[in-house]
């Protein structure tokens, strides 16, 4: 079995440290760099992402994830090339559906048909290939180079709409065994669609993280992370995505009370949700690698069993240094042998 | 001394980063008072990226976008960004914004009408004052980050009820309407009106002047090179209400095929010699006339001599568009450097 890979999604909640926080998780290994997208609560995405590409030299880094509704299309195209360029073709683009960046201001996420059309757009714009719409042609001229895009997909729909048309899959729907399998198979299925294979596809899993000396201390600092796992991923259906059914009105109860104001920030309101609700153990379960050393890698070798290979980590940690240091000290290091 | 003069550049965002940030060193060293970033998104680098990377390499001078616009990045999206760029260069940021204009025919929409300037305007203000903005639909945000310290909003404005619009919900106006006495006179007379319907004054605005700005050796060499613009402005009449008050009588002219065919327009072409060749309708007096009502077109002594007599009117505060934005600014840093400065320091403006 090969080594796996790991990336990591910082959140730019101060841009004081920000370049050596990054040069930092390049020099800790980690092959993808994300930075989150959420303007009213991080600071401007695409400032951070420019810090991060000045500070670093290696690390593949972009958007985890935009969404195609608070800026336009072309402006999105425009910024990430922006932002390869200074990185020097280092750039991802990475692109949802909309989570708390649309949420804090009232609009609706984007819709399957509305994300396919931003992927293929985005695709063609970063590329330089002109595009004729609303009578004009939008063409970004100062592209360089075609962005790859990665679309995050957290049910069967959006994970086959990934594998259809997209460069890379950000998969949100689980680590549990059943659910990658069932979530290579959307992808696979789409990926057929459009005359590809899965290994066309650079398939990322996406996973609540953070390691301590015990299970309980490195479960309670990401609780609001596992809170946002569970009002995002299963906000339009729980149908098909392998929830067990005695929770289902539980995470509803979870969703009705989750404040996207408070978005992925450690302690605040969101982060006693996953108690109160009986749903810290599942959740933990599905959609985190958290714990000791060896329970990360138990988790990491469990995910791995069913297909998954490359995992993002989230520094939404009070230590986010801490935590690189520690992860890809011992944990990625114990999985080096195998 | 009197007020001096301050003098900012535009820089479009179209060479490569490296070459746009030593440009960026360079107008600060030129004795420049600051910089705006074009927000183009078809043509020109992302001016946030470029803004977020030129605050770690000036240390002096102000930085804006120039000009951003209400529709292709959400009002929350461009607090947050404005703000993130203030962060970096502390005290040195403006916010520009008007209704867009290569920014949106490019991506074939209408500039914003004035309620959405209004509206998007009272968004950002709220939010980096540190208030909550209603989105509708139950969505109440307020901006996590907002440092709460000054950011100037002005809002770039060509036409008299943007003026006024301007005069009357922005911290000031960068106006684009043309540089002589009696298009001054009449712009700030719409800014006082809008000043007014708040119970401001013009005193309380900070007022920028953008003037279209190219020089050459010789006056006519750089009056033929401003033709695409001075067409633009006055020919096909993008600057069309300033020509009374400025004083013009123009000869009817007919405008042929070629000239809308530049691309993206004719005063942002990428081929400027095609774009004077499509100008040649226009007799060299009538553009001229056009290039000494719209701008400081001319000898570099002939500009400052022009921002003298300027300042008579109460002026001080210039923003100079370069004509070209495929070709960067050196030439205006060169200009502006060794002999503009040099002569509005003399006469105790600077």
């Amino acid at each position: 079995m090969t080594a796996p890979r790991f990336g990591i999604v910082l959140l730019p909640e101060s841009l004081a440290g920000w370049g050596a926080l990054c040069r930092e998780a390049e020099d800790s290994g980690f092959d993808l760099l994300g930075v989150a997208d959420s303007q009213s609560v991080f600071r401007e995405m695409y400032v951070a992402l420019t810090l991060a590409a000045l500070n670093t030299s290696r690390v593949r880094l972009g958007p985890l994830v935009t969404n195609p509704l608070t800026r336009h299309l072309v402006v999105t195209a425009s910024a990430v090339s922006s932002v390869d360029e200074v990185s020097g073709g280092r750039a991802i683009l990475g692109l949802g559906s909309g989570d708390s960046a649309i949420y804090t201001i009232g609009a609706p996420p984007a819709t399957l048909a509305g994300l396919e059309d931003a992927v293929v757009t985005l695709g063609r714009l970063t590329g330089g290939e002109p595009i004729d719409r609303q009578g004009r042609r939008w063409q970004v001229h100062r592209s360089a180079r075609r962005v790859p895009v990665y679309l995050a997909a957290e049910g069967p729909r959006t994970l086959e709409l990934a594998g259809r048309v997209a460069d890379g899959v950000i998969a949100g729907m689980g680590l549990t065994p059943d659910v990658i399998r069932l979530s290579l198979e959307a992808i696979e299925r789409g990926a057929r669609a459009s005359g590809r294979t899965l290994a066309d596809l650079d398939v990322w899993w996406f996973a609540k993280t953070n390691v301590a000396d015990t299970r309980r201390e490195a479960i309670a600092p990401i609780t609001m992370a596992l809170a946002a796992s569970a009002n995002h991923a299963f906000r339009f259906t729980l149908e098909g995505k392998g929830v067990p059914p005695d929770l289902h009105e539980r995470v509803r109860c979870l969703q009705r009370e989750y404040d996207a104001h408070h978005h992925e920030i450690a302690g605040a309101g969101n982060a006693g949700l996953t108690d109160r609700w009986g749903l810290t153990e599942f959740l933990v379960d599905r959609f985190a690698i958290a714990g000791t050393p060896d329970d990360c890698v138990a988790q990491i070798r469990r995910a791995m069993s069913a297909g998954a290979r490359q995992f993002i980590t989230t520094g939404f940690v009070p230590d986010p240094r801490g935590f690189m240091r520690r992860f890809m000290g011992e944990v990625a290091n114990l999985l080096r042998g195998d | 001394m009197t007020e001096p003069v301050r003098v900012h550049l535009r820089v479009p965002g179209t060479a490569p980063m490296p070459e746009l940030m030593a440009l960026l060193r360079d107008i600060e060293a030129a004795g420049f008072d600051g910089a705006g970033i074009l927000d183009s998104q078809m043509i020109s680098r992302d001016t946030f990226v470029v803004l977020g990377q030129a605050a770690g390499q000036t240390s002096r001078m102000s930085l804006f976008p120039a000009v951003t616009n209400p529709f292709t990045r959400h009002a929350s999206v461009l607090a947050g960004a404005i703000q993130t760029v203030e962060e970096m260069a502390p005290g040195r940021v403006k916010f520009v914004i008007g209704t867009g204009y290569t920014s949106a025919s490019t991506i074939g929409r209408k500039p914003a009408t004035l309620a959405e300037m209004r509206a998007c305007i009272t968004e950002v203000k709220t939010l980096l004052a540190g208030g909550a903005v209603d989105w509708g639909g139950g969505a109440r945000t307020e901006l996590a980050f907002a440092s709460k310290r000054p950011i100037p909003l002005l809002m770039a404005a060509s036409g008299p009820r943007a003026i006024e619009l301007a005069g009357e919900v922005a911290d000031g106006a960068l106006l684009l309407v043309g540089f002589n006495r009696g298009i001054v006179e009449t712009a700030l007379g719409h800014l006082e009106r809008g000043a007014r319907r708040a119970g401001r004054r013009l005193e309380d605005l900070e007022i920028v002047w953008a003037v279209r700005t190219g020089t050459a050796a010789t006056l006519s060499e750089a009056r033929r090179l401003a033709r695409p613009t001075a067409v633009h402005w006055g020919i096909l009449r993008w600057g069309g209400q300033w020509l009374e008050p400025a004083g013009l009588h123009l000869p009817p002219l007919e405008i042929p095929d070629a000239v809308r065919q530049i691309y993206p327009d004719l005063s942002h072409a990428q081929d400027w010699d095609a774009a004077i060749r499509a100008t040649s309708f226009v007799p060299d007096d009538v553009v001229g006339q056009l290039c000494d009502a719209m701008g400081l077109i001319g000898t570099p002594e002939h500009c400052a001599d022009r921002i003298s007599e300027m300042t008579a009117l109460g002026v001080r505060n210039l923003y100079l568009m370069p004509f070209q934005t495929f070709v960067g600014p050196e030439q205006e840093v060169r200009a502006f450097r060794d002999v503009v400065f040099p002569r509005l320091r003399a006469a105790g403006l600077r």
